[in-house]
């Protein structure tokens, strides 16, 4: 919103005048006289269309370059009578896009050594149960809708959990439903985000290639047949090499990152105007972190 | 490197259906019938997918970290790559120092900072041969890729050259900068996973014309960094008007041969000027400008924190279960009040109608809108439920005095802090958790938008369902069978035949009972007049609760206890299940479809809050509410 209000013409022009009259007024003939020159080089007018043309993903033309050119000169004007105003000291923004950049010149630095095998395999050792491979259950479901009343639900589960015993097919046994007849490689995470944890934890013991139920969901009745159960198993670099590379470099830069902001935090002082409203304790935070277990979304 | 990683987790995670085999699976295209039902076309489709989606992804296609100028001046910390790892379950530190973990991960995420902040930065580029020909930067940039403390060394140096004027000039040329944007599409790739979670590169074009009529774009990439790279997003200082930035995305396109789809939102803080029946700059809607926008936005955001853009009361005055929800309709973005005659021009259900005249009179329609919720959180935390909400602004994170401070001041002109709304999420139907196939399904609108809860919902419209597609124990391969899915079309219907529509809804898992499903039909007569209709297609305690004389569905009723903020599932139906067929169809007038899904009232989030910190707060801030999904439309053209 600021970048836009800071494009349209009328703001400038008025932003000018107030900028010349009230600079004239505030700071006197000998700034007046002063001369200021904007010089575009060759190579600052390259990087202009370089970066316009980055947008455009083509060459600019004669006439788009022109007002690149002109616009930032403009710009520039204005630019500079706000540094001389001392406008860009205390903005939020200004302020916070610098220290941006100095965050992001902290956080590069190492950004592009790759990690070696043996840092690799050592990480995924530290942090074995992150890469687990995990427990993966394939099942057949049929579903009896409680719509009806829970006890004559319960009935026609138990009815059909013995057809199903029996021999009938599950392909169209049961209630309508939005959930898969066959859920096939479903993770536990999987499972809980989607049916509850309550099902899923039933789901994930339930005894392998035999119908159970019926089981009770907040959706209904199920009946389940587990037919395929594969348990959690450590990898293998190769088989999570991607992961391992992206969480290992991200814990690094992190870590350097701290210790960079640290040793520079190291060259100040702070001082605190002791009849600051703060009372004796500089400490920040102002808020104390506090774990929020946060249920649902 | 992409190709190992995805083909691991693909082999891994191998999707929850449609892999098994079997007649139970859902049709692969071998298994279509040859001649589809007449008149029903099929949704268009980005790749022709083998599958068809068995699955819902959850996700927020809508977020800002502290690299939006704006969030990051209001106090945000988080990056980001923060903002993924919260979206994914991983517990992170609040800008405000709280820490919060998600106890449900979503499925993927589209970080989508403004790109109007993101310039560029100087930087020592590796392997930069222009650099290296300077002796100190080569050995800086040799110590740097030896990482650790040979690389916070010439780190220190750096900054500290620089301090005295002796930095070598050579890294301060403009020519050496790297711009953030190749920042943030590095973390989108790196923490891909494909399968399992997915980072879409994106960017937010916020175009606040005339001081804040919101014409806000979220510009969702397909494709990675390499071709993400090649060119710098569009910004508002390029352009605000819309049409710029089409072509901007088709020069984007053209030149990486990539893909892209552009998401509006806020609709309700535009004046007027969202979905106005005029160009940007005021000329007549021609059947190119409307084929380039159909074709640029397929989808558009019904709800999110600012309040929800499907429909007005004042618009829709007929339908009471859209009185009093998540309404901001006092002034645009920057709270310039609203002169009559704007609201009509704000809310997806009046575009939707409005689409269908454009079609007739251009032949082509504009206003062709899939639905989408995100956050637009502004924190890095996409905390999109009653029970969860961690708010739009660092300001707005949980604290006792959060509801009655001013979320939004414009001179005397404020928006207080219970007015934002904890929303929303969309849910796409996705044959897998990638890139491409979110992407495509978006692209062909199979999504639908949530004011935060995980509800399960299928639409499919065709002219054969009937009521016993709604009694087999899997709707959805009947549903794609025998129709299309919600964002799809529908063509001259059959001699004799209406519309027929297979629906249904889950509760979520963890979340409320259902009160009801609704169909929302628009449609143009002959004489070229909009009109809208509220159907109650399928509701709960269907045994104890049936239309009045008038037809009118009497209420689900109530089992919250504000107090406690709490309540039961003893009323409402788990699941809704039916066929419904158009009882006023007249084949000769172009209509849409859409639904909208209604749990049983809730507590809000100031309850919850009020619960919680154990604050009173004043009469007017609301304290239940009734979350809601809305799908995508299927259209009928004769």
């Amino acid at each position: 919103m600021i970048g836009r209000v800071a494009k349209e013409p009328l703001v400038h022009f008025a932003l000018l005048g107030a900028l010349v009259f009230g600079t004239q007024r505030w700071l006197g003939d000998a700034e007046k006289s002063a001369p200021s020159h904007i010089e575009l080089s060759e190579a600052r007018v390259a990087s202009l269309a370089a970066e316009r043309e980055l947008t455009w993903g083509r060459p600019l033309t004669k006439a788009e370059l022109s007002d690149v050119v002109k616009d930032y000169a403009r710009d520039e004007v204005l630019y500079r009578e706000g540094l001389r105003l001392g406008l860009d000291r205390d903005d939020v923004v200004v302020r916070n896009r610098v220290k941006q950049k100095m965050e992001f010149l902290l956080d590069q630095r190492i950004a592009d050594a790759e990690p070696t095998d043996h840092e690799l395999r050592g990480y995924l050792a530290a942090h074995a149960e992150r890469f687990l491979v995990p427990e993966r259950l394939s099942f057949e479901h049929v579903f009896v809708s409680v719509a009806g009343g829970s006890e004559q639900a319960m009935r026609r589960a138990l009815s059909l959990l013995g057809e199903l015993e029996a021999g009938r097919s599950a392909s169209d046994a049961g209630d309508a439903t939005l959930w898969p007849r066959r859920w096939v490689g479903a993770t536990k995470e999987e499972l809980e985000a989607r049916l509850g944890n309550e099902l899923a934890d039933r789901l994930l013991h339930v005894p392998a290639n035999a119908w159970a139920g019926p089981i009770a969901s907040p959706f209904g009745l199920h009946l389940v047949r587990v037919f395929e159960k594969v348990s959690a198993r450590s990898a293998e670099l190769d088989q999570v090499r991607d992961v391992v590379r992206s969480d290992f470099q991200g814990e690094r830069r992190r870590r350097a990152k701290a210790a960079a902001l640290a040793e520079l935090e190291e060259r100040y002082s702070v001082i605190i105007d002791s009849s600051a409203a703060l009372g004796a304790a500089p400490e920040a935070p102002v808020t104390q972190a506090r774990d929020v277990a946060l249920k649902g979304d | 490197m992409q190709c190992s990683r995805s083909a691991f987790w693909l082999g891994m995670v191998a999707a929850m259906v449609g892999c098994g085999g079997g007649k139970s699976q859902a049709p692969s295209p071998a298994q279509l019938p040859e001649a589809r039902p007449s008149g029903v076309v099929q949704a268009e489709s980005g790749t022709g997918r083998p599958r068809t989606p068995g699955r819902v992804y959850w996700g927020d296609e809508h977020l800002h970290t502290g690299w939006s100028a704006d969030a990051g001046a209001a106090g945000a910390t988080l990056s980001p790559e923060d903002a993924v790892r919260f979206a994914r379950g991983e517990k992170v530190k609040s800008s405000s120092g709280q820490m919060a973990k998600l106890e449900r991960p979503l499925d993927w995420i589209a970080v989508t900072d403004h790109s109007d902040g993101m310039g560029v930065i100087n930087e020592i580029r590796k392997g930069n041969p222009e650099l290296l020909a300077d002796p100190v930067v080569k050995r800086w940039s040799e110590d740097i890729n030896k990482g650790g403390d040979a690389a916070k060394k010439a780190t220190m140096e750096m900054i500290s050259l620089q301090a005295n004027k002796q930095l070598p000039k050579v890294i301060t040329e403009p020519k050496f900068a790297k711009s953030v944007w190749e920042k943030n599409t590095a973390i989108m790739d790196e923490s891909y996973r494909p399968g399992r979670f997915t980072t879409f590169i994106a960017y937010e074009w916020t175009s606040n014309a005339g001081g804040g009529d919101n014409l806000h774009r979220n510009v969702i990439y397909r494709d990675g960094k390499d071709k993400a790279d090649q060119m710098l997003p569009m910004t508002t200082f390029e352009s605000e008007n819309p049409e710029d930035l089409w072509k901007w995305m088709s020069a984007w396109e053209k030149k990486t041969g990539g893909k892209l789809l552009a998401i509006p939102h806020n609709g309700n803080l535009s004046n007027g000027r969202m979905f106005e029946l005029t160009t940007f700059e005021g000329k007549p809607i021609t059947k190119e400008y409307a084929e380039e926008r159909a074709r640029w936005e397929p989808l558009c955001e019904a709800i999110q924190m600012k309040g929800q853009s499907e429909s007005h009361p004042k618009l829709s005055n007929t339908d009471e279960l859209a009185v009093g929800y998540e309404i901001w309709d006092r002034g645009n973005l920057a709270l310039v009040p609203k002169k009559p005659g704007m609201l009509q021009y704000e809310y997806l259900r009046e575009a939707l109608k409005n689409g269908l005249l454009l079609a007739a009179s251009t032949g082509a329609n504009p206003f062709q809108y899939g639905m989408v919720g995100g956050t637009d959180a502004h924190n890095g935390l996409t905390a999109a439920e009653e029970d969860n909400f961690f708010g739009k602004f660092v300001s707005g994170e949980p604290r006792p005095e959060r509801w009655n401070e001013d979320a939004m001041k414009f001179g005397a002109r404020v928006v207080k802090g219970w007015e934002m709304t904890a929303a929303g999420y969309t849910g796409v139907w996705a044959t897998e958790n990638t890139r491409e196939a979110l992407w495509d399904a978006m692209k062909r609108r199979e999504t639908y938008a949530t004011s935060g809860p995980r509800i399960l919902v299928r639409f499919f419209g065709g002219f054969d369902f009937t009521e016993a597609d709604a009694k087999v124990s899997d709707i959805a391969y009947m549903g794609y069978r025998k129709g299309v899915p919600m964002g799809g079309q529908l063509q001259q219907a059959p001699a004799g035949k209406a519309p027929t529509f297979l629906l249904g809804a889950v509760m979520d898992a963890r979340g409320a009972n259902l009160d009801r499903i609704q169909v929302v039909k628009g449609w143009i007569d002959a004489q070229g007049k909009t009109h809208e209709k509220v159907f109650d297609a399928v509701w709960g305690d269907a045994e104890r609760r049936q239309p009045d004389k008038r037809g009118k569905l009497p209420p689900v009723g109530s089992t919250v206890d504000v107090a406690s903020a709490s309540f039961e599932n003893t009323i409402g139906d788990p699941q809704l299940v039916t066929v419904w067929t158009d009882p006023e169809f007249d084949a000769g007038q172009r209509a849409f479809y859409y639904l909208r899904v209604l749990e049983i009232p809730t507590p809000r989030w100031t309850a919850y809050d009020a619960a919680r910190y154990e604050v009173k707060m004043g009469k007017k801030v609301p304290m239940t509410t009734q979350e809601r999904a809305f799908t995508s439309p299927i259209w009928y053209t004769p």
